[in-house]
């Protein structure tokens, strides 16, 4: 009893740890209805001007803390609204969450181009007397522990008065749920939504500040890793209440001492367990924790009063014609390529396509099944690991190891739909994230799958029949055939049963039930068919590689290859085969240029954000834009025709007029 | 991110030369030694035709990658300044048979894409070996391995003893788990008199296996301390060990050693300071002036385990190649670079080298290979305690040396249990006690 006590009063300054950053994020969800998994990248910031104002410049405490967290978190957070969020007030949860996404990978390499890439060691904390240790009884704290400890609990206090008492607190929510109804009464939801990001980002500043002494060094990712762990803490408070959200994190602060005390260090369930419990902990409380487990986002109740969104594709339906011309294209592509390509761009291309058959399992449940799944490169880990483990320890053919694997995945991603398919939006992708995370800490290090102490596992490049695929132009065309077969797979679950089925359960759930769909049955199909093509392109990585490893499948990268396929497109094949391609080549192009690969991520970060703008993608943006020039251009011609005198017929009848030719055009009727 | 500086070798042009031919290398390899030929002595040779990869009338290229860009703000990129200031020596003594080295890629694989930087340098940067190569992860080794085409590097993963064409500056092979790879840390436990023992690591592999080598050292080995405590399942990213401290006070610990990164290494030590537990750290990851200067005061007292000769050595005890090295450095303004890295890009440049003299004129990668598989004291002029490249791609070597510093106030550092002239303790491989006095010193 004694020990569990000890524990618990060891735990609550590492709760305060994680309160600080879940607290955030509740912050930034409650006053904008934001889930900002860029809180951390924002904490950064902070953390490194105060860094060079106190360390580098000798700055006083006082000016480098105003500076850092008083001016500049605010003026991120003004900055992030206006330039971002203010367009993604009204916004599906995926956007949002796309466009943090893309500020998590921009930001921190934004800052490093003026903080720099040396070591920024021995960060400085806000305490006069740094050192200074106090002693509770048994227990001691530095000073600035107790200074975040103190800070954390009057943050708690004061955020929960702010919403629960002052009209500006009442204001930001409401504003979340329904901007428009808030401007009905008077109140200016634009002023007050930007409020909120400056409130937050103070937050995220004063967090970065506070928690900076914790490092060896200043650091974005030590900032997202502790998010990350926290977020468990935010479910807990239903991503609403602060106050909840707080003793989330204590809970979660005291897990962890009980989990390090109690359980048998050297056994594989401490291994395993200790390192995923918050995440373990974030899965259970989206299934379970009442107030989560049905929840969805809130609705604006005006939300209606806009017209319905455009439709996402540009032409649904092709004529056989155009379908033909495009296979053709296709395979003279794959053909050409072939015999132009050297033996370095073959192998990018080869990489690219593998890609792309991984991206196009996004496309599948991001885009056709309206779901956002964060765990696809857990589900490309399972065809690799299956593909390796069942080649070094059977023996069996890799072509088949590799189908085998695709299987595996597909059942593993059915299974995992299963129990969170009640989950919406934001919940669903938490979960899936939490599996991921569970998978890359409890699965990935096992010997018989990620290959553990062991190294990394060989798998060679397949044959089939007499024909050895271990030259990279004949695995140039089998990988374009697989390529080939996976697209024709996504193609005709779009226009299929399944795809229809999906597109009626995005329209409403309650209509397509109504017409006898029934969508849990739907969902686990898309789910296991996104798996299993997320699975195959695993496994030919894997081959293509020459061996898999679980750095080629961590969650993080998942994250990335999301925001890639969704920026360029999730609902289209050529989204999916354009993000692969921009994946692989764009860092190439920058590094023959001579850029820093943290350009890439500020590229491909900065990109997101035109989701908010283009929820259909680039490429599709693009294809829009270039048939809206044509049409433009036909317009135009017939305009100046409309001006020529309009000649009679043969049988006297008078002719259309350019004008009337015009205006059809415009109007978009007649044939293309 | 890579910084392409092609050109930039060959500046200086001062020949002095020694005929290197196949035989007479061979003779010198044959006899195990790895010191009879220092830049200045490898000379321009003989020059004869050679169709090899990347091998052209006037220049031998080569090319490597490095994790410039990290989440650990590693100076992974010195690696580049260390072969650079080698081939501007071997240039400046007239390149090797009528040929300049030219380092002609040097990418930044960013941590992930080492698999794409191998296939770069090999289809089109068009080198005949790689080298430097320091990376986090080293994905993709098996292809060179495959093509054996030589390589060389900072070695921290199990991927270098893929081949025998791989040689890592601290040799290839790696058993971080085994039982007897940290003896030098149970004998320094031994030496201060530490009857407790305790072991941390993180749960991801490269840290737990060597927490699993040091554990497995005091559970199975005489003579060694009792294991009071162990923890290889930390959470990575973890900022708060205060029960694992608290436990390890409980039990009387005397002696830490740990497997964690630098901002592990900080928080257990600032966590040992606030609960009082005033005993030496043993740090096999830490050597890292610029890390120690700044945290110097909360590790004071900890051990730090090096696998060459310390900088922290005074003038006279230096050997040849380290003050050749960092005189080097200095006079191509590359002081920043002084660092383990750096000298991994170094140590990688000079075996380069010894492999092409002992190939001869007319040589080939697997001529270059097979003469440096034949060197049985690779020393580096001191630098290293000695690598037998004739076993060492598949085992270790029969004695394991290390040197060792000890951080003393405000960061400083000092060679801890030296002998002037032999600043590294050994042990026996395979031991299965702790002596009491080291099995030999270098």
């Amino acid at each position: 009893m004694s020990e569990f006590v000890s524990y618990v009063i060891e735990g609550i300054p590492y709760g305060c740890v994680f309160a600080l950053v879940a607290i955030g994020l509740v912050l930034t969800y409650k006053t904008s209805g934001v889930f900002n998994l860029a809180f951390g990248a924002q904490a950064f910031v902070s953390a490194a001007i105060y860094y060079d104002t106190r360390s580098r410049n000798e700055w006083g405490i006082l000016p480098a803390f105003l500076v850092a967290v008083v001016v500049a978190g605010p003026v991120v957070g003004l900055v992030l609204d206006r330039l971002v969020f203010r367009f993604l007030r009204t916004a599906p949860p995926i956007a949002k969450l796309v466009a943090s996404l893309g500020l998590l990978v921009a930001i921190p390499e934004l800052v490093r181009l003026w903080f720099g890439t040396n070591p920024a060691y021995n960060p400085p904390s806000i305490a006069p007397d740094h050192d200074r240790i106090y002693t509770f009884g048994d227990y001691e704290l530095y000073q600035y522990e107790l200074i975040s400890v103190v800070v954390t609990v009057l943050v708690v206090l004061g955020l929960t008065a702010l919403f629960r008492y002052t009209a500006i607190g009442l204001r930001m929510r409401a504003v979340v749920e329904s901007p428009r109804m808030t401007e009905l009464n008077g109140i200016n939801a634009d002023w007050v939504g930007s409020l909120g990001w400056i409130l937050s980002s103070l937050f995220a500043g004063l967090a970065g500040v506070l928690l900076a002494p914790l490092f060896a060094q200043i650091r974005a990712e030590d900032y997202t890793l502790l998010l990350v762990a926290a977020l468990a803490a935010a479910a807990f408070g239903k991503l609403t209440n602060i106050g909840l959200t707080f003793l989330g994190a204590i809970i979660l602060g005291i897990a962890q001492q009980v989990a390090a005390g109690t359980l048998p260090t050297d056994s594989i369930l401490a291994t395993g367990l200790r390192p995923s419990l918050p995440f373990v902990m974030l899965f259970l409380l989206l299934l379970f924790w009442p107030g989560l487990r049905n929840q969805r986002e809130a609705q604006d109740p005006l939300a209606g009063v806009d017209p319905p969104p455009r439709a996402l594709d540009v032409a649904p339906s092709r004529g056989r014609t155009t379908r033909l011309v495009t296979v053709v294209a296709a395979v003279v592509a794959v053909v050409v390529g072939y015999a132009v390509l050297d033996a370095f761009w073959m192998h990018l291309v080869i990489q690219a396509m593998i890609m792309a058959v991984i991206f196009l399992s996004i496309t599948v449940i991001t885009g056709m099944g309206g779901m956002i799944s964060l765990s696809q490169a857990s589900f490309a880990a399972v065809g690799a690991f299956t593909t390796a483990q069942l080649v070094e320890r059977f023996d069996v053919p890799v072509l088949l190891t590799i189908l085998a694997g695709t299987v595996l995945a597909g059942i593993v991603g059915a299974i995992l739909a299963l129990p969170i398919l009640r989950l919406g939006g934001i919940y669903l992708a938490l979960a899936t994230l939490a599996f991921g995370l569970m998978f890359d800490n409890i699965v990935a290090p096992l010997d018989w799958a990620g290959g553990g102490n062991y190294g990394a596992l060989t798998v060679p490049r397949p044959e089939i029949g007499p024909i050895d695929l271990g030259e990279d132009p004949d695995f140039y065309l089998f990988t374009a055939v697989v390529l080939g077969l996976v697209v024709l797979a996504a193609l005709l679950v779009r226009s299929g049963t399944v795809g229809r089925f999906l597109d009626a359960l995005r329209g409403s759930e309650a209509a397509a039930t109504s017409l006898g769909i029934n969508p849990a049955r739907i969902r686990v199909t898309a789910f296991g068919l996104s798996a299993a093509i997320a699975g195959l392109g695993g496994g030919l990585l894997a081959t293509f590689n020459g061996s898999a490893q679980p750095s080629d499948f961590i969650s993080t990268l998942g994250l990335f290859w999301v925001v890639i396929v969704v920026t360029m497109g999730d609902r289209t094949v050529l989204g999916a085969l354009a993000a692969a391609a921009g994946f692989v080549l764009v860092p190439q192009w920058l590094s023959d240029w001579d850029f820093a690969p943290g350009w890439q991520y500020i590229l491909f970060g900065l990109a997101s954000l035109t989701f908010a703008r283009h929820p259909e993608g680039i490429v599709e943006w693009t294809k829009r834009s270039l048939v809206r020039g044509v049409e433009t251009v036909e317009a135009l011609r017939a305009l100046r025709a409309a001006r020529a005198p309009a000649p009679a017929t043969a049988t006297g009848a008078p002719a259309a007029t350019g004008a009337d030719v015009a205006s059809d055009a415009m109007a978009g009727k007649g044939e293309r | 991110m890579r910084t392409r500086f092609i050109g930039l070798l060959m500046v200086f042009a001062v020949i002095t030369t020694a005929a290197c031919g196949n035989s007479d290398d061979d003779d010198a390899a044959d006899s195990g030694s790895s010191d009879s030929s220092a830049p200045a002595e490898t000379g321009d040779g003989e020059k004869v035709p050679v169709d090899q990869p990347g091998v052209t009338d006037d220049t031998i290229r080569v090319g490597g990658f490095a994790s410039v860009t990290n989440i650990l703000n590693g100076p992974y990129g010195s690696a580049f300044d260390g072969v650079d200031a080698y081939f501007d020596r071997v240039n400046d003594a007239g390149g090797m048979y009528g040929r300049k080295l030219e380092l002609v890629a040097r990418h930044d694989d960013a941590m992930g894409a080492s698999q794409q930087k191998i296939n770069e340098l090999l289809t089109r940067d068009n080198v005949f070996a790689v080298l430097p190569v320091a990376t986090l992860l080293f994905n993709g080794a098996q292809r060179l391995a495959d093509e054996r085409v030589p390589t060389f590097g900072w070695n921290i993963q199990k991927e270098w003893a893929l081949g025998d064409n791989f040689f890592g500056d601290k040799g290839s092979y790696l058993c971080t788990d085994c039982a007897d790879t940290f003896q030098v840390a149970i004998w320094m436990a031994n030496q201060v008199d530490a009857k407790q023992m305790a072991v941390t690591a993180y749960s991801v592999d490269q840290s737990r296996e060597c927490g699993e080598g040091l554990v497995k050292g005091i559970k199975t080995m005489d003579n060694t301390p009792e294991l009071a405590f162990q923890d290889l399942s930390i959470e990575f990213g973890v900022r708060d060990l205060s029960t694992q401290v608290k436990r390890m006070k409980d039990k009387g610990v005397d002696f830490v050693a740990t497997c964690m990164d630098q901002n592990g290494v900080v928080t257990l030590a600032n966590e040992m300071r606030k609960q009082g537990l005033a005993v030496p750290m043993f740090l096999p990851n830490a050597y890292d002036q610029k890390f120690l200067a700044k945290q110097g005061d909360v590790l004071e007292g900890s051990f730090v385990l090096i696998e060459f000769t310390p900088f922290e050595l005074p003038k006279d005890e230096k050997p040849k190649g380290l003050l050749e090295f960092e005189q080097t450095m200095k006079d191509a303004g590359k002081e920043d670079s002084i660092n383990e890295i750096g000298l991994a890009g170094w140590l990688s440049a000079d075996m380069f080298v010894k492999g092409l003299q002992g190939a001869g004129p007319n040589f080939t990668r697997d001529k270059v290979i097979e003469s440096l598989n034949k060197i049985k004291d690779y020393t580096a002029d001191g630098i290293l305690p000695g690598i037998d490249w004739s076993i060492e791609h598949k085992k270790a070597a029969p004695l394991l040396c290390n040197a060792i510093v000890q951080v003393e106030e405000g960061g400083k550092l000092k060679p801890a249990f030296t002998e002037p002239g032999k600043p590294f303790i050994c042990f026996k491989s395979g031991a299965t006690a702790i002596p009491e006095e080291p099995a030999a010193r270098k």
